[in-house]
């Protein structure tokens, strides 16, 4: 009985050794990867419509996480019709507070905040796929669905439904990059989008994935985010995430 | 003219230029992803606009068309930025319009900026009753953006920024009056009819007789005499924005000294009798107003919607409104209420403005038949009301993920019964042309006077392009 056990030990200690890790780790393992207390990105949208019509836009993002509170400015570069459109994003203890400022009327407006949903500037992205394309380990119960040799494939089911009601996303096991990710109807049946990395690379030793696309199911219009520039725990000033630099645009 | 666009032309072609780029403040070129250098290249905007309009309720003159060159340009420098804003229309009265020619210098949390261009007062999308910093051009009617219809003004403005807390500081050495056309198309007035045909006194509707008058040589405020500056503090307490200002200067919108006489003549039953005839106005003068603003504007959010406010009083240096040439000292403000959708970028207002004028705003006559006929009565379109109000809509929504745009929007006076609606479809073709359709509709309803009631055969439709190089 005793060598019975002992073989049985062999057997499983390594198998437990090796197994993967739990699908809530994983997508964590997923928003670790992507996070960074400061965070640069210079991107380039463009809208592809069903026809092949494409237009762009470009937009530099500049972020920074102070005890889990994120503040985003974004400034936005072309096209004309909204170039120097400047949008602050703070997160508060208890609320988000957004400002916008528009050129054509040389004003800030404070505006309410979009929870989710909305599209980014025409794109595919919504505003909440800006900031994230998957759920962490506690806003959503995630499941291992599939593993292969070079990825895992995770169901994740927000705890919360809102835009969507289930992700499938198929994670890259060396880099923890999502090289694809299926975006439900809150019915959890019918797929609404499909996010695809065409090319990742690294910014120092860090991953990242340059050139993605998204696609509207429905309608068959795609836009391609292109990371031009990157720059993860670069100094940002604080005052990027003021009044003074969304009225002028200047430090 | 011509020593003023070799200096736009200079600024915008030998400087190197590129917008707002984070990336080039870093040292290295590492975090350079892309096969192309990301900097925008992008830095002088080149535009054409062509565009036809149809007036359908004027027969004389139908149609308009024209076609504008423009050029915007912006250069940052380390602690200089260079604007420039212009276009050149050839078919208008005055060809080159300079909308900005400005350097900042920055200092810190400061900055000061010299040169022409805007600068904004007020919380408001819509009405306004504190933006006075810059004046008006009236000769286009009126369009869906108060800010598109504002002139620079040259202008030496300093802002100081706190930490929830800003201020503002202006001066403005020169007089820039309202832009309006004498006679033609968007005329305020009927100068071939003085102010209408007739107005009411002493409960009689007494002709006016414009012929012969002497108009005096215009001649504004010269430099230094016109001097105007002032100032707004904002900051902001929580949802809350609110501010305070200050501003004496001179109103964009000239005075008249009028000289006028109450014609008599025998009553026709009984003529030992005598009624009056007709008022002769033999001679106008222009004539200017300074006034001190004190005045406030704010914000506050409350849920989706957006509470905006502005108010102030303009004290007149005519302070018991005794001068008929000089506008009286008024209360002015403005409630509004908006919504701006972030899914959809959806935005919709609704606001209210209201004015109450102190001091006599009728027409009198004294024991020599002389005529004293205000100037803000005439202002208000012959209204002898010391009040006045007006409310406006407005809506913008973006279809087609941003494709196309909608928009509208309309004012009406509550006392005048003065209409204007706008409406325009904007279509982006590619990211550097786009084409539009807008209409607008002026009407006056009785027999109220008002401005968009004299414009009421001025209700259009056009259709244009913009493009982009």
């Amino acid at each position: 009985m005793k060598r019975v056990f002992f073989m049985l030990l062999l057997i499983l200690v390594p198998a437990l050794l090796i197994a993967a890790p739990s699908a809530a780790r994983i997508m964590d393992l997923v928003i670790d990867t992507q996070k960074a207390d400061t965070a640069a990105m210079d991107l380039r949208l463009t809208l592809i419509e069903a026809n092949g019509t494409e237009r762009e836009r470009r937009i530099q993002t500049l972020s920074r996480t102070i005890d889990d509170k994120t503040s985003i400015i974004t400034v936005f570069l072309s096209p004309e019709s909204v170039k120097n459109t400047r949008f602050l994003s703070v997160e508060g203890e208890d609320a988000t507070d957004q400002w916008i400022y528009l050129p054509a009327l040389k004003r800030v407006r404070k505006i309410s905040a979009s929870e989710e949903g909305g599209s980014f500037m025409g794109s595919d992205f919504s505003y909440s796929d800006m900031a994230s394309t998957t759920y962490d380990a506690d806003e959503a119960t995630h499941r291992l669905i599939e593993e292969t040799p070079t990825t895992y494939v995770v169901e994740s089911i927000p705890k919360t439904v809102k835009s969507y009601g289930k992700n499938i996303a198929t994670v890259e096991k060396d880099t923890y990059l999502p090289l694809k990710v299926e975006f439900y109807a809150p019915d959890g049946t019918t797929l609404l989008k499909t996010l695809t990395t065409l090319e990742t690379g690294t910014v120092g030793t860090r991953p990242i994935t340059k050139v993605v696309e998204m696609k509207t199911i429905a309608t068959g219009h795609t836009t391609r985010l292109e990371m031009l520039q990157v720059r993860y725990d670069v100094p940002i000033p604080s005052a990027y995430f003021t009044a003074r630099f969304l009225e002028t645009g200047r430090l | 003219m011509k020593k003023l666009l070799v200096l736009i032309l200079l600024i915008t072609f030998v400087s190197p230029l590129f917008a707002f780029d984070f990336f080039a403040t870093l040292d290295d070129e590492e975090g350079l992803v892309g096969t192309e250098s990301a900097k925008p290249k992008e830095l002088t905007s080149l535009f054409v606009e062509g565009f036809g309009t149809y007036h359908p309720l004027d027969k004389d003159d139908p149609f308009d068309y024209g076609i504008s060159l423009g050029v915007t340009f912006e250069e940052n420098r380390d602690r200089i930025r260079t604007e420039v804003d212009f276009s050149f229309s050839p078919i208008l009265r005055d060809p080159l319009s300079v909308r900005t020619l400005a350097v900042t210098f920055f200092f810190g949390p400061t900055n000061l900026k010299v040169g022409m261009f805007t600068h904004p007062w007020g919380t408001s999308t819509t009405l306004h009753a504190v933006d006075i910093l810059n004046s008006q051009d009236l000769t286009q009617g009126i369009l869906d953006n108060p800010e598109a219809m504002k002139k620079s003004e040259f202008m030496i403005v300093y802002n100081a920024y706190f930490k929830r807390s800003s201020l503002d500081l202006i001066i403005k050495p020169f007089y820039r009056p309202i832009d309006m056309e004498a006679s033609d198309r968007y005329a305020p007035i009927d100068t071939d009819n003085l102010m209408g045909t007739s107005f009411s006194h002493g409960g009689m509707e007494i002709p006016i007789d414009s012929d012969n008058i002497r108009v005096g040589i215009y001649q504004h405020p010269t430099f230094w005499k016109a001097l105007g500056g002032g100032g707004r503090f904002r900051f902001g307490i929580g949802d809350l924005d609110l501010g305070f200002m200050y501003f004496s200067g001179f109103y964009p919108q000239m005075g008249f000294d009028i000289g006028a006489k109450l014609k008599m003549k025998p009553h026709p039953l009984d003529p030992t009798q005598y009624i009056p005839d007709k008022v002769e106005v033999t001679s106008i003068d222009f004539d200017f107003t300074r006034y001190h603003l004190a005045g406030t504007e704010g914000s506050l959010l409350v849920g989706p919607v957006t509470i905006a406010w502005e108010g102030g009083l303009f004290l007149s240096e005519d302070i018991k409104g005794e001068k008929p040439e000089k506008y009286n000292t008024k209360a002015m403000a403005v409630v509004e209420l908006s919504y701006t959708e972030p899914k959809t970028s959806f935005f919709a207002s609704a606001a209210y403005q209201g004015q109450y004028l102190f001091g006599d705003v009728t027409p009198t006559v004294n024991q020599t038949l002389d005529v004293a006929i205000p100037v803000d009565y005439i202002a208000s379109f012959l209204s002898d009301k010391p009040y006045s109000s007006s409310v406006a809509v407005a809506f913008e929504l973006p279809l087609m993920r941003e494709r196309l745009k909608v928009r509208m929007a309309a004012t009406y006076g509550i006392e005048n019964r003065g209409l204007v609606a706008l409406g325009s479809l904007g279509y982006e073709i590619n990211d550097s042309l786009s084409v539009y359709a807008r209409g607008a509709y002026y009407d006056g309803f009785g027999d109220k006077k008002s401005l968009f009631k004299n414009w009421e055969n001025n209700s259009s439709v056009t259709i244009g392009m913009n493009a982009w190089f």
